[in-house]
């Protein structure tokens, strides 16, 4: 990481952690809406942060991509390594036993727009991957870039 | 290690992030809860749903894997429209006005990971399904049962 990402890093840090908490309660004691976080799909990459702070977070997506695109969320298993699942997933093998079972994922086909989002409860601590299955001519998207880890923080 | 598209990518995330996530919202009372419960071969919700934001999560009591795929249908579409093309096997993207929001969950489990937020509008209408099928040539799930209709009131 070079410092003009690491700077803005932790600016994100700062931000996401000032939001988050404005977002959990509200002085009238009103439930609030867990902050959105939108994942934009490209041809062929997934964008979205790196980490996130802890708690209910809500997914959408949009896609400017020429083929179809989706994302999906899964919960990386206690004890496996997020590197070492990017490592085999980019390679093309299967990494269904490396994340816990129950997943869910949005679809876009290209010019459309989802209006569902995805909702989590991001653990403390854990790891989680956004991943797009699709294939292009036989090659899993997947394996093209559109797979990343998302860590979420500790604190 | 990632290609340098999702490098480029992962590096203008952070940056996305600071406009993305700053959009948490007051709502005037927490969300509606739809449980939905996939057996073999059926799923089990309301026929109908109250406009509004609402939560989806979904429970697998069936032997097979199961999916539930929400897709909003256009405006102007009837139920029985979308039915017909699902009966006959004809293509529903142009029936529908969205992407789609799907759920996963193992045999005998419930997906305790990631649940669907949808802000239901009254008088639009929402198919649900499961496209899997038990093997290559077997029939969708949803020709065996798996398929809904939901309105919303």
């Amino acid at each position: 990481m070079n410092r003009a990402h690491a700077v803005r890093a932790a600016a994100a840090w700062t931000l996401l952690t000032v939001v988050a908490a404005a977002c959990g309660s509200s002085s009238s004691g009103q439930p609030k809406e867990p902050p959105v976080v939108t994942v934009i799909g490209h041809d062929f990459a997934l964008e979205a942060p790196d980490s996130l702070p802890p708690g209910p977070t809500r997914f959408s997506f949009r896609s400017d991509g020429t083929v179809p695109h989706e994302v999906g969320i899964g919960r990386v298993k206690r004890g496996v390594m997020l590197d070492s699942l990017l490592k085999v997933e980019l390679k093309g093998a299967d990494i269904t036993g490396m994340y816990d079972a129950g997943e869910g994922l949005l679809y876009l086909a290209p010019g459309e727009s989802v209006d569902a989002e995805l909702l989590v409860t991001l653990e403390r601590g854990r790891d989680y991957v956004l991943i797009c299955t699709l294939e292009d001519k036989g090659k899993p998207h997947s394996t093209m870039g559109m797979v990343r880890g998302l860590r979420v923080m500790n604190d | 290690m990632l290609g340098k598209a999702a490098a480029h990518a992962r590096a203008l995330g952070v940056s996305v992030v600071l406009g993305a996530v700053a959009s948490c919202t007051h709502p005037a009372s927490a969300p509606a809860t739809v449980h939905v419960i996939g057996t073999d071969y059926a799923f089990a919700m309301p026929d109908s749903v109250s406009a509004g934001p609402t939560v989806i999560t979904f429970e697998n009591r069936g032997k097979q894997r199961h999916e539930a795929v929400f897709v909003r249908l256009k405006p102007g579409v009837t139920l029985r429209q979308f039915a017909d093309s699902v009966a006959r096997d004809a293509p529903v993207r142009p029936l529908r006005a969205t992407g789609s929001a799907v759920l996963f969950a193992d045999p005998g489990s419930r997906n305790d990971v990631v649940s669907i937020r949808i802000n239901f509008k009254r008088g639009e209408h929402w198919a649900l399904s499961c496209q899997f099928a038990d093997s290559a040539g077997a029939p969708k799930h949803q020709k065996l049962g798996m398929f809904r209709l939901v309105t919303v009131r």
